[in-house]
């Protein structure tokens, strides 16, 4: 089994297992959000409603295949700019909660921002590489 | 090459709608949907209040005060008849704890950049709370001013 075809599988699990919590827990997922202190008033509620719900398509546009090619950009686009809100509130010197897999607000569950960077740095590359596979692919093959 | 270019755009657009579509559908048929526009988060902005104005609040026994810290910060010193909601078990004893909706609750934590009593008022408040505050400079300036505390030693 080709390597890339495993990673698309885990990239896709990983963002349906991220999605979960986020559908169940709105309030939750908009406090986080909140927390972030990036976004316009204006524009929290609609990001808590349909983020989680961009995520889990794109996971099972990755899992299943169906519509691959948007689906990995959406990753990849979502992995960036996942990274630059982590980035921004790390520089400003703040520690939040990252909320991308676990909408828990215990500080016990709550991890280095320099550890949510690295782990989104490395789902970035793994995103890319993915990417990179599938249209190298598809262009030699069309 | 523009038709493939094309074609990935239209899926990029095409799972964007799909997800709009699922979110908003998914939003207006369950319980606890968000509403789209409105904010309910809207009263963390400003409710805040400062050492001097919960100061008022406690000696005119007025407030009920809440320590947001974890259960072992607590048990060390407390603002005198504070009640303690830690974050680890703070849904459950919201709901177990009858608190008075028409008393003044003000959350406190440890000082300005910690987050828990905002987030425990914002709790509240999201409960129907409405005279819900956070102490601004928390438990630190409480000490400092050397105001009322209960130790455990």
């Amino acid at each position: 089994m080709k390597l890339s075809y495993i990673l698309r599988l885990f990239l896709g699990a990983l963002f349906i297992y991220a999605s979960i919590d986020k559908i169940r827990f709105p309030e939750k997922f908009l406090k986080i959000l909140y927390n972030y202190h990036l976004l316009p008033d204006l524009l929290l509620n609609p990001t808590a409603i349909i983020l989680p719900w961009l995520e889990c398509v794109v996971g099972v546009s990755l899992v299943t295949g169906i519509l691959l090619e948007g689906g990995i950009i959406w990753a990849n686009l979502l992995l960036l700019i996942f990274f630059l809100a982590l980035m921004i509130d790390y520089l400003r010197g703040m520690n939040i909660n990252c909320g991308c897999f676990n909408l828990d607000q215990n500080p016990s569950a709550q991890y280095h921002m320099l550890w949510y960077l690295l782990r989104d740095l490395l789902l970035m590359s793994i995103a890319t590489y993915v990417g990179w596979d599938l249209f190298k692919k598809r262009k030699g093959g069309v | 090459m523009n038709i493939r270019l094309n074609k990935i755009l239209a899926q990029v657009v095409v799972l964007f709608f799909l997800s709009v579509f699922l979110a908003v559908g998914f939003n207006s048929i369950r319980k606890n949907g968000l509403s789209f526009w409105e904010r309910n988060t809207s009263h963390t902005s400003d409710f805040s209040v400062s050492i001097s104005v919960a100061k008022r609040f406690f000696f005119k026994k007025k407030a009920l005060f809440i320590d947001a810290r974890p259960k072992e910060f607590y048990k060390r010193s407390h603002i005198k008849g504070a009640i303690n909601i830690p974050p680890e078990s703070e849904e459950e004893l919201i709901k177990r704890i009858r608190l008075p909706k028409d008393k003044v609750i003000i959350t406190y934590c440890d000082d300005r950049t910690c987050g828990l009593s905002k987030e425990l008022a914002l709790e509240l408040y999201s409960l129907g709370f409405d005279n819900v505050y956070y102490l601004k400079e928390g438990f630190k300036a409480w000490l400092s001013q050397n105001l009322p505390v209960e130790e455990h030693k």
